[in-house]
């Protein structure tokens, strides 16, 4: 792909806009192939030694990194290799630990409140993942049209991620509460008593989903940026090739969102699995009813800071660590086959 | 297995790997970003506090005057009835001076993330206000700076105490804390609820039979069967297991083997009576509330003993001073708790507060001085007649001020009497599983079961401990 | 988004259209997103009630709504209460730096993983994004250590200085963005001789911009709202912050609902403000579609 280097900066998007209604189809994988062998060529040179370009890349890159290198040696290295260690010990906090080897991750085999807090972790990832990234990109998708009030809608539905956590946790008490809370007037009109919600074990978890749907605000506001950056050049031939707004949404907005879906999947892996703020205050830290809200976090948080056993709670966190890191991965692999970067083609 | 007590060789040997650690963090941190400042606000003249403790300054007479740390979660009353506390001893003082700073109170938690940080990285301040039911627990864990010898020189005495409070701020015969205030607890009621229903506003329940029958009376339910007014929550406030178990005369651990007994025959009759009374209203009406009130939603003015959706409540002396501020036109009464056979007084349990010198404290023979001030008997003094709380200092109990008021009379007059939870190491697990047991004991679990499967835990956890040893 | 019509379309179709746009573009949505708004409203909304109401009616059954009287003296008051205006300087001055240093640091960083091909960046950005699997937890004690023995624990340097060495979760989310912007943009201005950072600079960046005032509000929000780190770190009255404020208007023995919840709507009104007016520049800035000559 020949580019003209003394016009480039004046008519960058042109160029851009230019390569991508020609990419349609195989063209757009051929280009494709051909940056992302750009990119790679380097590397398969590596087993023979460097070359000079791959030394200047290497020195630019470790240099544009080097702020987070030094972080990470200052503030993470140390935090993380110790709670490593005391993963293996018996450890309070304050005395001495001492070395117990593998006792931690036994007794969690037995731990039956260690199963329970695996499973209902598990159970709320796997149902709110998808809803939150459906419902977070439905919004914002609808958000993004040329409509009036769309910037106060914005911030109305940014507003439950502001309000202090302190009384956020007291509307939602006070709104769920089975008796006499406001969620329950639709179903009085109906003549039906309504659900016994974070009351009881059968309606505790759906519950929850239900809060986290709440604070949404921040995913909405990333796939808006995401949706920006489409070019609308795109929707244009697609509309040109008599694509409707279905059509239009698979073929162009789906593919280019990619790079934010992943972005949203891989982060609320992790926030599935470390989700603590709601079902605590909601619970006021038991984990009732029937232990349906101890989710992994919270029973963690109970061990290091209530009873003291901060070797068993780092031997819980490096499970949870290592359970993260796996479906991560595996996330990472699939990423080759679903996710769509205009500018390259790896990880 | 026993638990070790750390040598103090071993505990060096790891501070001096950390600062280790920091010689290499500093070192990298300057060659990463040269000269940087700190990033403090101009107007402050703050200092860290880890070595805050050790500032000497000369004092007028020549003496040096040492500065203690002291924190506290107190905002309010309470904070102004501290903050005089301290003027007061800073006067008869000089040579100490005390900085207090307010450390907010995480919602829902007996544990303390800042003060476990700070003692386990070697900043705790001085002075620390400490829940007394968590001492023990604390001080098994090497926590706390032993006080009994500094009691000792200090002439401070397990006479000047209730022997309950004193009880609670020792382990295993040794002083960890110094009793403060203390809280008692009853049976509390609406007289005008009760009137209005038809029922003698002079004459509350006085066995459990009779709570049953009226609270059935008193009880308002809406079409859909959902309570909206309770004539006692048999789970709200302090209706907790201790409650109903100290007034069928159970008891929660052994005198002699230092075991926990939950299912104690008296514990499992009273959690009978109370499963019959969940049944009666409603699981899902107790479900309901439970979910309601979690955490401190129904505190204060959201109490629905204030609301009035509430008739009976089992509470203590703190609502003496609240429905003065909440309800000062509605007439309530607090009457000892009706236990099987009668008003059983011995229902109720004494909690509150005490103070601590946190290990690894900079100056403990000052913050000696400091809380055996604090909790001698000025100190309870000017902060009970403050908050309106009740002194563990005999002789402040004394004062005829504290039996004016006929409500709160009627709490201290329970003190002899009251129980406590039982002081161990595993508090907050028992706390925790007896939490749990309830709620399960209400979904119909068999409550002698039940209560034996929390024996065996905490047990078990205490065996761990080294406690019974 | 406009369709652009077709030169030859009839006035009868083109009104058809008009009315069909009419409909999907202003009619529909409005009966998705006005529900939905009423749905995200409402915890805001009972918070301004709350925090105007009289203490008997705070938690009346059945609730009041709107209260009477209206006690618009709680505002004034919940500001004496506490030193508000100190905490809110610190939270402001924390706010800031952070959100400065996190952007420069972490687009820094991004650039590097997403637009530099050197050996050792997939790894580097899986050990990245492995830092934010470890609950905080079990390492606040180790960090505190490592603070402790930097001599920083006391004032504000744990809350900002951090942010300058970058924070995985902007990294990551930057790292996406640019790796969206087309390869040969790069590769272009290489060939034409232009150094890295004038790449980073003055081709990325400015391709970046909604990424980065994403990043920018994300992490105002997060120092604005942090509760731990202040709490763990901070010694001295004087430099605390709003988050902490919160809490002083709440005792063992009460607590103040109405000058609470008036101290928390004005903690969240600056952000609001702040996020309304911005809005334009990070859901609306320099596109791609916004450079077509």
């Amino acid at each position: 792909m020949s580019v003209c280097p003394a016009e480039y900066f004046r008519s960058a998007g042109q160029r851009f806009c230019d390569s991508y209604q020609a990419s349609t189809g195989e063209q757009r994988k051929a280009w494709l192939r051909m940056t992302a062998s750009m990119q790679s060529a380097p590397e398969i040179r590596s087993r023979q030694g460097w070359s000079r370009h791959t030394w200047r890349h290497f020195r630019n890159g470790i240099i544009f990194a080097s702020p987070w290198i030094i972080g990470l040696l200052l503030f993470w290295i140390f935090p993380i290799l110790a709670s490593l260690y005391y993963s293996f010990t018996e450890f309070n906090a304050i005395q001495t630990p001492r070395w117990v080897g593998m006792d931690n991750f036994i007794a969690m085999v037995k731990d039956t409140i260690f199963w329970t807090a695996a499973y209902n972790t598990l159970w709320f990832a796997v149902v709110s993942i998808p809803l939150a990234i459906v419902w977070a990109f439905g919004l914002a998708l609808v958000l993004n049209r040329r409509i009036h009030g769309r910037i106060v809608y914005r911030t109305i539905y940014f507003l439950p991620t502001l309000v202090p956590s302190v009384a956020l946790a007291l509307v939602w008490i006070y709104l769920f509460n089975p008796a006499t809370g406001l969620i329950n007037v639709p179903f009085d009109w109906l003549g039906i008593r309504g659900p016994c919600w974070n009351a009881c074990a059968a309606w505790s978890r759906p519950t929850m989903v239900l809060l986290a749907m709440w604070i949404i605000g921040g995913q909405v506001v990333l796939y808006l940026a995401g949706l920006q950056d489409v070019p609308q050049e795109l929707y244009d031939a697609a509309a040109v090739d008599g694509a409707n707004v279905f059509q239009q949404f698979r073929s162009v907005t789906l593919p280019m969102m990619t790079p934010v879906i992943f972005y949203h999947l891989v982060t609320s892996v992790i926030g599935a699995f470390q989700f603590f703020e709601i079902p605590y205050i909601m619970t006021g830290g038991t984990g009732a009813p029937d232990n349906t809200l101890m989710f992994y976090s919270i029973y963690l948080f109970k061990n290091a800071f209530a009873y003291f056993k901060m070797g068993y709670a780092s031997a819980l966190a490096w499970v949870m660590f290592i359970v993260i890191l796996a479906i991560t991965l595996v996330i990472f692999r699939s990423a080759r086959h679903w996710v769509y970067y205009g500018g390259a083609d790896f990880t | 297995m026993p638990k070790r007590i750390p040598q103090a060789g071993r505990a060096i040997s790891r501070r001096s790997f950390l600062t280790g650690l920091a010689g290499f963090s500093s070192a990298a941190l300057l060659a990463a970003c040269g000269s940087t400042t700190p990033a403090g606000d101009s107007g402050s003249t703050s200092a860290p506090t880890g070595d805050s403790g050790s500032t000497n300054a000369p004092a007028q007479n020549g003496q040096a005057v040492i500065t203690i740390e002291l924190w506290d979660q107190q905002t309010g009353l309470a904070e102004e009835a501290t903050k005089q506390i301290i003027a007061d001893f800073e006067a008869q003082n000089p040579d100490i001076k005390i900085n207090r700073t307010y450390i907010a109170q995480t919602e829902g938690t007996q544990s303390d993330q800042k003060l476990l940080t700070a003692i386990a990285g070697g900043a705790p301040p001085d002075v620390y206000k400490f829940d007394r039911f968590i001492v023990s627990q604390f001080a098994a864990q090497d926590f706390l700076t032993d006080l009994t010898d500094l009691a000792a020189q200090g002439g401070v005495k397990e006479d000047d105490y209730f022997p309950f409070a004193w009880e609670e701020a020792n382990y295993k015969g040794r002083l960890f804390a110094l009793p403060f205030d203390t809280d008692t607890r009853q049976l509390w009621y609406n007289k005008d609820i009760f009137k209005e229903a038809g029922l003698d506003p002079e004459k509350p329940p006085q066995n459990a039979q009779e709570l049953l029958q009226m609270a059935q009376e008193l009880t308002i339910r809406d079409n859909n069967d959902r309570i909206t007014r309770w004539g006692y929550i048999p789970h709200g406030d302090q209706a907790w297991i201790y409650t109903y178990g100290f007034a069928w005369k159970g008891e929660f651990q052994d005198p002699n083997t230092k075991r926990i007994t939950c299912a104690h025959p008296n514990v499992v009759e009273s959690m009978k009576w109370f499963q019959n009374y969940a049944n009666t209203f409603g699981v899902d009406n107790l479900d309901a509330f439970t979910a309601a009130c979690t955490g401190s939603a129904c505190n204060d003015t959201n109490d629905y003993f204030w609301t009035g959706q509430a008739v009976m409540v089992v509470s203590g002396n703190w609502k003496v001073a609240q429905a003065k501020k909440y309800k000062p036109d509605v007439q309530y009464g607090a009457v000892p708790f009706p236990g099987p056979d009668g008003p059983a007084p011995h229902a109720s349990w004494a909690g509150g507060w005490s103070w601590v010198v946190p290990k690894g404290a900079k100056n403990p023979e000052a913050a000696w001085r400091a809380i055996s001030y604090i909790c001698g008997p000025e100190g309870q003094n000017t902060f009970c007649k403050t908050v309106g709380n009740i002194p563990t200092n005999k002789a402040v109990a004394a004062d005829p001020y504290y039996s004016q008021d006929p409500l709160a009379k009627a709490f201290i007059d329970l003190l002899p009497v009251s129980h406590t939870r039982p002081p161990i190491p595993a508090g907050s697990l028992l706390w925790d599983e007896l939490y749990k047991a309830r709620a399960d004991i209400i979904h119909g679990q068999d409550p002698e079961t039940r209560l034996k499967a929390v024996d065996d835990l905490v047990n078990a956890e205490l065996e761990k401990l080294g406690f019974f040893s | 988004m406009e369709t652009p019509m077709t030169r030859n379309t009839t006035s009868y179709s083109r009104r058809r259209k008009q009315i069909y746009d009419l409909l999907t573009h202003q009619i529909l949505p409005h009966i998705i997103l006005l529900p939905a708004a009423a749905i995200f409203l409402i915890p805001f909304l009972w918070m301004v009630s709350t925090s105007l109401k009289p203490n008997e009616q705070l938690f009346a059954y059945p609730p009041v709504w709107i209260p009477n009287p209206i006690m618009w003296e709680n505002y004034p008051r919940s500001v004496t209460y506490v030193p508000f205006f100190t905490y809110f300087g610190n939270t402001l001055f924390i706010s800031v730096t952070s959100m400065i240093g996190v952007i420069f640091s972490s687009s820094l960083v991004a650039y590097s993983l997403a637009r530099i091909p050197w050996p050792g960046r997939n790894f580097l950005f899986l050990v990245t994004i492995a830092t934010l699997m470890l609950p905080s937890q079990v390492t606040l004690i180790p960090v505190f250590l490592v603070f402790k023995n930097l001599g920083w624990v006391g004032d504000f340097r744990p809350l900002i200085l951090p942010q300058f060495f970058g924070f995985a979760l902007y990294i990551f989310l930057m790292r996406q963005f640019f790796m969206t912007i087309p390869q040969e943009l790069s590769e272009a201005a290489r060939i034409d001789g232009a150094n890295e950072f004038r790449i980073f600079w003055s081709v990325i960046l400015p391709l970046a911009k909604p990424a980065l005032a994403t990043v920018a509000v994300f992490q105002f929000i997060r120092s604005w709202t942090d509760y731990l780190n202040p709490l763990i770190y901070l010694n001295d009255q004087k430099l605390y912050t709003l988050q902490l404020g919160l809490y002083q208007y709440s005792s063992q023995y009460g607590r103040e609902w109405g000058l609470l919840m008036a101290a928390a709507v004005l903690i969240t009104l600056p952000i609001i403000i702040i996020f309304f007016f911005t809005q334009r520049t990070f859901v609306q800035g320099v596109t791609l579609s916004g450079i077509k000559g």
